[in-house]
């Protein structure tokens, strides 16, 4: 089966066995014809089962189909100018600000309690693995299906304007950092191809996303108070 | 001695790392910051090179004898070494 996807600004056709592929993209469905098209082998779809250390089981197998293809297409992405990022990006008073951390640093609680805080003024795009891509000048984030387990996510799509490396502490703070302190928090957490052809093309779009974007490294309580943080430095940058 | 295959430097503003290429050399270590005597020892050692060769270079680079340079490289060495970053 083919089911085309309208994801980073692209149409990426999905070469699929299992059905759970289009309902799982269902709001991302498009009719036009595919600019890649991309498998996955079985191979592939194992590999991702004993990744999640979970058995693979008839009713797994389209999930990790899905997680596969997704993997495939984070990997091809730097030949289009992008890569993913494991991070939650969301727009707040309409500037494009990205949280990345490792799992289980505080994310999510972090993305939440700047959205109780800003209701009327924070908008989602995605809560766990944004694509990013370069389009002129800019560095551009999109919504994709995959946004984590309590599925903060859209369809939408911002410019990013603030990079934060999220860290746990005792006290709400930004610290601005230089794109080469970033560099390895930014290689950390993103999905760079282990391949000698596209490896220079994703360092080469690091490099580009560190020196375009606001850098910062943002130390966070599991309170509120990070909004305010985030706000207030935000705001003296004059990135809102 | 000569560094494993499958890395590849990358520059940022000042700093320089050894990135894994491939799955292999991933294996060995993703990301490697590298210092400017590192970084000049790295280059040397993309060719296959002779301890005497390093430390006659070091030497040239940094005009330094010899002693010296083999005092002040050999904990970088020992470092790759044991790594499984050398062949040879």
């Amino acid at each position: 089966m083919l089911t085309v996807c309208r994801l980073a600004d692209m149409n990426i056709g999905f070469c699929h066995k299992a059905p759970f592929l289009p309902r799982f993209y269902r709001f991302f469905l498009c009719d036009a014809p595919p600019d890649i098209t991309l498998s996955a082998t079985d191979e592939e779809i194992e590999r991702e089962a004993l990744c999640e250390g979970a058995p693979m089981g008839e009713e797994r197998f389209g999930y990790l189909e899905a997680v596969a293809l997704y993997r495939k297409l984070c990997l091809a992405l730097p030949r289009f100018g992008g890569f993913m990022l494991h991070a939650s990006f969301f727009t707040l008073f309409g500037a494009g600000v990205a949280i990345s951390a490792d799992s289980g640093v505080g994310k999510t609680t972090a993305t939440r309690n700047i959205k109780a805080a800003f209701p009327a003024d924070f908008r989602i795009i995605n809560g766990d693995k944004p694509l990013f891509r370069r389009r002129g000048d800019s560095f551009i984030g999109y919504g994709t299906p995959f946004c984590g387990k309590e599925r903060f996510g859209s369809r939408d799509a911002a410019r990013l304007s603030a990079l934060c490396f999220l860290e746990r502490g005792e006290k709400d703070a930004l610290f601005p950092l230089s794109p080469e302190e970033a560099f390895p928090r930014l290689y950390g957490a993103a999905m760079a191809p282990r391949d000698p052809a596209l490896l220079p093309l994703f360092l080469e779009e690091a490099n580009r996303l560190l020196t375009s974007v606001r850098l910062y490294r943002l130390v966070a309580t599991p309170s509120e108070g990070v909004a305010a943080a985030l706000l207030e430095k935000l705001t003296e940058d004059a990135l809102l | 001695m000569k560094i494993k295959e499958g890395f590849r430097l990358h520059t940022i503003g000042k700093e320089t790392y050894a990135v894994a290429a491939t799955p292999e050399a991933a294996a060995l270590g993703s990301m490697i910051r590298l210092n400017e005597t590192a970084l000049f020892l790295w280059r040397l050692l993309e060719c296959e090179r002779t301890e005497e060769e390093l430390l006659g270079a070091l030497s040239t680079e940094y005009e330094i004898d010899e002693e010296t340079a083999r005092r002040d490289f050999a904990p970088f060495l020992l470092q790759l070494k044991e790594a499984g970053l050398i062949d040879g």
